[in-house]
């Protein structure tokens, strides 16, 4: 049972990191190419 | 005499002399489901090839899945146990996905996570009544609603039950406009489903260029296992996106889904046997697999309600119930019970957020079930 609890919290944190991590960069991403988009109307 | 007896030792030899209870029951089976799939078009794509190879599959002397030499055999191996198909159905679903309003609103991205909670729970259920931690975790991610990622990971934890985790997601992934209403309205309240969302910021070409390159790039360091399936995925996405290869495009959202599509069906039909299939843990496995989905969308709501006690701009909690994998059915179902409430309340876009994060989310669910028990 506690082998199977373990796979319980892992899995659950693994899900949750994941998205944290692919939501930080989604928001990295927006962050530099809307300054490259903001630079190129300037220009 | 001697032509009655040439004729009674040719249909000694023929199939019918060693048809089975079990195989008629097979029959049966395969039947319905190319029934369910003709005439109520559920999943009609995958249940019919299924159904078909059920059928091929419980004919005697066939031989079509004997090792080494059946034909069923040769694509369920080279296909299915060789990796090649559920990563192939994965890049054309890559190509046919649009991150676009899941860029514009990032925050709903943890949705998808949610719904993956139904995964977890389920498979320490399913533990706790007597399955192995293999076979618990095969069952836990027919929760995620994703039936590649639910063949993938069957095929490398738990093969004997791959074709009753197979047919059970896709059934289930049918019945989505069945299952997940009466918990969506019974976990949210009138005001809840009436919440409007925020204008979707536009989201540019770079954006979008960039993102699948990012993300496989983050969830494959992440979870390495789970790489056959989020590469294959993000590069189907990086062929939309960029523009340049509309042929690549084409073709992996068109001809290779379609033939792979034919390849995989008709192999794990093949798998369901009389001797394998007709056991009391089957049943388990369908109860199992609709307890998945149920828990799937209820976390999912319950996770929005969660997030609306911190966030400024609220979230429609209904939203939610996207975060399981089935596109885009669960974004559309999210649209309708939105629309009973408010006719003017359109979620559909809103919903293909969470929708497309749960594909990821299930993808990551199924990495870290391999990671640990492969």
């Amino acid at each position: 049972v506690f082998e199977a609890l373990g796979i319980f919290v892992a899995g659950i944190s693994g899900v949750f990191l994941g998205m944290a991590l692919l939501y930080i960069s989604i928001k990295i991403v927006s962050g530099v190419t809307s300054r490259l988009n903001s630079s190129e109307g300037e220009k | 005499m001697i032509l009655i007896e040439e004729t009674l030792a040719m249909f000694k030899t023929s199939g019918f002399f060693f048809v089975t209870p079990g195989m008629i029951v097979m029959w049966a089976i395969g039947f319905t489901l190319i029934y369910l799939a003709i005439a109520r078009d559920y999943e009609p794509l995958l249940l019919l090839p299924i159904g078909f190879g059920i059928v091929l599959a419980n004919l005697p002397l066939a031989d079509l899945m004997k090792p080494n030499e059946g034909l069923l055999w040769r694509f369920y191996h080279y296909g299915i146990q060789w990796e090649i198909i559920p990563p192939l159905i994965f890049l054309g679903l890559g190509a046919l996905t649009d991150f676009g309003p899941m860029l514009a609103r990032p925050v709903l991205i943890f949705l998808g996570a949610g719904a993956q909670a139904g995964v977890y729970i389920t498979f320490f259920v399913a533990y706790a009544i007597g399955f192995d931690l293999k076979e618990a975790a095969t069952i836990g991610i027919i929760g995620g609603a994703d039936g590649p990622t639910t063949i993938f990971l069957a095929t490398k934890l738990a093969p004997h039950m791959l074709g009753s985790c197979a047919v059970a997601a896709y059934s289930y992934m049918a019945l989505v406009p069945i299952i997940q209403p009466p918990i969506m309205k019974l976990l949210t309240t009138k005001e809840e489903r009436v919440i409007r969302m925020k204008k979707l910021r536009k989201v540019s070409r770079l954006e979008k260029v960039l993102f699948p390159m990012v993300s496989a790039l983050v969830i494959i360091l992440l979870v390495p296992a789970a790489a056959p399936l989020m590469a294959m995925f993000m590069i189907g996405n990086l062929f939309r996106e960029a523009k340049v290869v509309e042929r690549l495009n084409h073709a992996a959202q068109n001809e290779l889904l379609n033939i792979v599509t034919i390849f995989l069906g008709l192999p794990i039909g093949a798998t369901m046997n009389a001797e394998t299939f007709l056991q009391p843990k089957v049943i388990f496995i369908f109860f199992l697999g609709l307890f998945a989905f149920m828990i799937s969308t209820a976390t999912g709501v319950l996770l929005a309600k969660l997030m609306n006690l911190f966030a400024k701009e609220k979230i429609n909690p209904l939203l939610g119930a996207a975060g399981v994998s089935a596109v885009p059915m669960a974004a559309r179902v999210v649209h309708k019970v939105g629309a009973e409430a408010d006719k003017k309340n359109y979620l559909l876009m809103y919903a293909m957020g969470p929708n497309v994060a749960g594909v990821i989310g299930t993808v990551i669910a199924a990495g870290v079930f391999l990671t640990i028990l492969r």
